[in-house]
């Protein structure tokens, strides 16, 4: 079972491995740049809660809820280069 | 108001490519604007500044990532582009609006559009931007790869207007048959090969990747700081208020003293009777009572106009989504909720880019009970007529106690409806929240303009006609009162 984006801390760089399939917004964060490979990194999170958390992903910074990067499986990887900025 | 025998070019682009700047030009800013009526969603349409010389018709397209629809405004675009709402308001030609500066999220919907089979040319915009961070393209390589022109703009400059035009122009297929684009959603597999497709574009056509700017991260540090974060955005909607109601008082009471006069010069010239009461009270301080709100209603609607061009308004959805969260609504719904406050028609409107149908279904339901400024008038009225003008606790005026609390009633009220929604299960059980911040940008005046004066003409025609029902009614009661 693999990592999801959910529980990563903040300003850690990972690497996309896949999107569950199955939620209406799946396909929505394919089409946003989260595809196998791509270096991404939480950068903010909501004051109090830490949810939602902000994510820059492909030189987009798009805001989610933490059920939704829930959805994102990551790979932990200290080599995956910094490009997600 | 537009001439339909000129062919129609629809503007297809994502949320934040600058596309309706883009509009603002190509079109004027004095040309008259059509709201298809009938369509709960706003579609603008004007014909292209003459001095461009094509006989054209602009239709702005709602902002869409793809053509799978994740929200009403994007079903609004698949549906014009494949003709789901009528022939007439199918586009002959696209002029498909990218961000210069980030165009591995915004080729995908260029690739799209071409599959379709549209006619079509490229605004690569924001051309100043990516410019100025040192970015360099091909693009001759970026029109052969993409098989159509492709013109640099920057909107908010005015450059590249002309070439467009005469892009557009020269991109129309008279052959082409529009009933004949067929279109199936994207499987998963097919919006990868896109992105494949878009790295492999990019890696033929960026000749300088350029110093991506970091100004926005270091804007964001702050204003999404744990803790300045939510201090700053109470400070920005409190300085909202204190805009329109301090800086708004001075036109208005200008405006008060030129109707007053104009009712007193009136009842002067006027033999005294029923008819002159009628004019006077009833007509002249009812339309009176309307104008004089219209400075504040504008600078309301310019500070929202200046929030959401500046990109502030994203930032503000993702502090409050959390709040907004608890009782079944999502950040997406601080828009519209807080552009309720101005006037609950665009508000409404504003709530199509929701995703979710049942946050967006609550949003819709609570907005009419934000405190909109068409109420403010009657609001006034009724204070200056039932609550004496006395101080509480020697410095806050009563009055303006009173008017504050309504507003806060107002939204709390809002919050207490959606919370009662969730609980009957009538929204709540599958909302999300999903936005893209945008890169800050310098707010373009020209399209606050714009925006200001369709509300202004909005106000005092028909979206805006209760508070002068509302202002007759004081008429009447003045009418029939025998001091008046």
């Amino acid at each position: 079972m693999s990592k999801s984006l959910k529980f990563i801390e903040k300003n850690k760089i990972v690497s996309v491995l896949d999107v569950r399939t199955g939620h209406p917004l799946s396909e929505r964060l394919v089409e946003l740049g989260f595809v196998a490979g791509e270096a991404i990194e939480i950068v903010h999170e909501a004051p109090l809660s830490g949810d939602p958390i902000v994510v820059m992903c492909a030189g987009t910074r798009i805001a989610l809820r933490r059920d939704e990067a829930d959805l994102i499986l990551i790979e932990e990887h200290k080599e995956a280069e910094g490009t997600a900025r | 108001m537009s001439d339909s025998s000129k062919i129609l070019v629809g503007l297809v682009g994502h949320p934040n490519c600058g596309k309706t700047a883009l509009f603002n030009v190509l079109t004027g800013l004095r040309q008259k604007v059509a709201n298809y009526p009938g369509v709960t969603v706003e579609c603008v349409e004007s014909d292209l500044r003459s001095d461009l010389g094509h006989p054209l018709r602009i239709l702005d397209l709602p902002g869409a990532y793809s053509l799978n629809p994740h929200s009403e405004d994007e079903r609004v675009t698949h549906d014009v582009l494949l003709g789901e709402m009528g022939a007439e308001l199918r586009p002959s030609v696209l002029i498909v609006v990218l961000d210069a500066t980030n165009l591995r999220l915004h080729l995908p919907i260029a690739l799209e559009i071409r599959a379709l089979g549209y006619p079509m040319c490229v605004a690569l915009n924001m051309m100043d931007m990516a410019s100025a961070t040192g970015m360099k393209f091909d693009l001759g390589a970026l029109e052969q790869l993409l098989g159509c022109r492709v013109v640099p703009t920057a909107a908010t400059r005015n450059e590249g207007v002309p070439a467009l035009a005469e892009a557009a122009a020269a991109a129309i297929q008279p052959q082409f048959d529009k009933s004949a684009v067929r279109w199936t959603p994207s499987t998963r597999e097919q919006i990868i090969a896109r992105r494949r497709q878009v790295e492999d574009i990019l890696r033929r056509v960026v000749v300088s990747p350029g110093h991506p700017a970091q100004l926005t991260a270091q804007i964001d540090r702050t204003l999404l700081h744990p803790f300045w974060g939510p201090l700053i955005l109470l400070a920005v909607i409190f300085s909202i208020f204190q805009a329109v109601f301090n800086l708004g008082a001075i036109p208005t009471d200008v405006l008060d003293g030129l109707v007053s006069a104009f009712a007193a010069w009136t009842r002067e010239k006027l033999a005294a009777g029923l008819l002159t009461d009628l004019l006077v009270d009833g007509i002249i301080s009812g339309v009176g009572a309307v104008v004089v709100f219209l400075p504040q209603i504008l600078i309301l609607f310019g500070c929202l106009l200046l929030l959401e061009d500046s990109g502030y308004m994203a930032r503000a959805a993702f502090l409050m989504d959390r709040i907004m969260g608890r009782v079944g609504l999502s950040g997406r719904s601080v828009l519209p909720l807080v552009s309720g406050f101005a006037c609950a028609v665009p508000a409404i409107i504003g709530a199509r880019s929701i995703q979710s149908p049942e946050q967006r279904l609550a949003t819709i339901l609570v907005t009419p009970l934000m405190t909109c400024s068409a109420r403010l008038p009657v609001y006034t009225l009724l204070i200056a007529a039932f609550i004496p003008n006395s101080l509480v606790a020697g410095i806050f005026g009563l009055q303006g106690i009173v008017l504050t609390s309504l507003y806060v009633a107002g939204a709390l009220s809002a919050f207490a409806f959606a919370a009662l929604l969730k609980s009957f299960k009538l929204t709540g059980s599958s909302g999300y929240f999903l936005l893209e911040l945008p890169t800050y940008r310098l707010p373009s005046l020209r399209t606050v303009y714009r925006g200001l004066y369709e509300r202004a003409r909005a106000f005092h025609t028909s979206r805006n006609a209760h508070p002068f029902h509302h202002g007759s009614v004081v008429g009447d009661f003045h009418l029939s009162s025998p001091s008046g």
